[in-house]
């Protein structure tokens, strides 16, 4: 399975929505991507791995302009939802994932080892980074968006992992696979 | 959290120049004219992101480093 090496690929949303398991089911499906699991390992928050470059760490680079994109040309990398607000101009086609804000506020507090004390605010702001990052992917002129839903994958796989070959016009994509990765056991947070 | 606007004094003079500057502009008013020249001077990585105000941006940065995302 080959992607445009003219095009970077990502998959975004805010973090906990679920761009992990997107990720494994994009690497499941035989598509080329860029991860490693050196810098942050499995763990509980993320059994199967979390799939990012440098730990997740590459917002930084974005933002002063480090970050070699050119190199991950025709290849899936994770940027989360924030990091886009520093995507350089270029040709990009996203998959950016979506999630109750309730199930991602739970997360973030288990992943991070606090009580939000102040999640009244922290549901503001980040409903408001995912609205004006969505925004901000949606008017890219070089850009093909997919949108999807955490919580319709891992209600309805087969339907939402056929939208994601559709986007990605790859037919010879391992779809059994893919819709193998979904495991409504690591679906801990439910909320609706 | 919810004050995304604040006031900045700026000299008379400086505004009459910006309004006879901006009359046969399509730029509506003064606000619009600072803004504009303020994001066009900032770069991007400091400049709040559109829709988020200092405040709530540094919220969003302070999970990220909670989160292992930025250092």
């Amino acid at each position: 399975m080959k992607l445009n090496d003219n095009v970077n690929y990502i998959v975004s949303g805010l973090e906990r929505s679920g761009t992990s398991m997107l990720m494994q089911i994009l690497h499941a499906g035989g598509l080329p991507m860029a991860f490693d699991h050196s810098s942050r390992p499995p763990d509980d928050d993320n059994p199967r791995g979390y799939f990012e470059l440098e730990g997740g760490k590459i917002i930084s680079r974005l933002m002063d302009q480090t970050f070699p994109l050119e190199n991950y040309k025709g290849k899936f990398i994770k940027i989360t939802a924030y990091g886009l607000k520093f995507l350089p101009p270029g040709r990009y086609k996203i998959i950016y994932s979506q999630r109750n804000i309730e199930e991602i506020l739970d997360s973030m507090e288990k992943m991070a080892k606090i009580k939000d004390t102040e999640r009244d605010d922290t549901r503001i702001v980040f409903t408001k980074l995912n609205t004006m990052i969505i925004q901000l992917i949606d008017d890219i002129e070089d850009a093909d968006v997919l949108h999807v839903n955490y919580n319709a994958i891992v209600a309805e796989p087969e339907e939402n992992i056929k939208n994601i070959r559709e986007f990605l016009d790859a037919e010879d994509i391992d779809f059994e696979k893919m819709l193998s990765v979904v495991d409504k056991k690591l679906y801990r947070k439910r909320r609706i | 959290m919810d004050k995304e606007f604040t006031d900045i004094p700026i000299p008379t003079a400086l505004v009459k120049q910006i309004e006879e500057k901006i009359e046969s502009s399509d730029i509506a008013s003064v606000q619009d004219f600072v803004v504009k020249v303020l994001k066009e001077n900032l770069p991007a990585s400091d400049a709040p992101a559109e829709g988020l105000s200092q405040e709530e941006e540094d919220k969003v940065k302070e999970r990220l480093k909670a989160l292992g995302y930025m250092d």
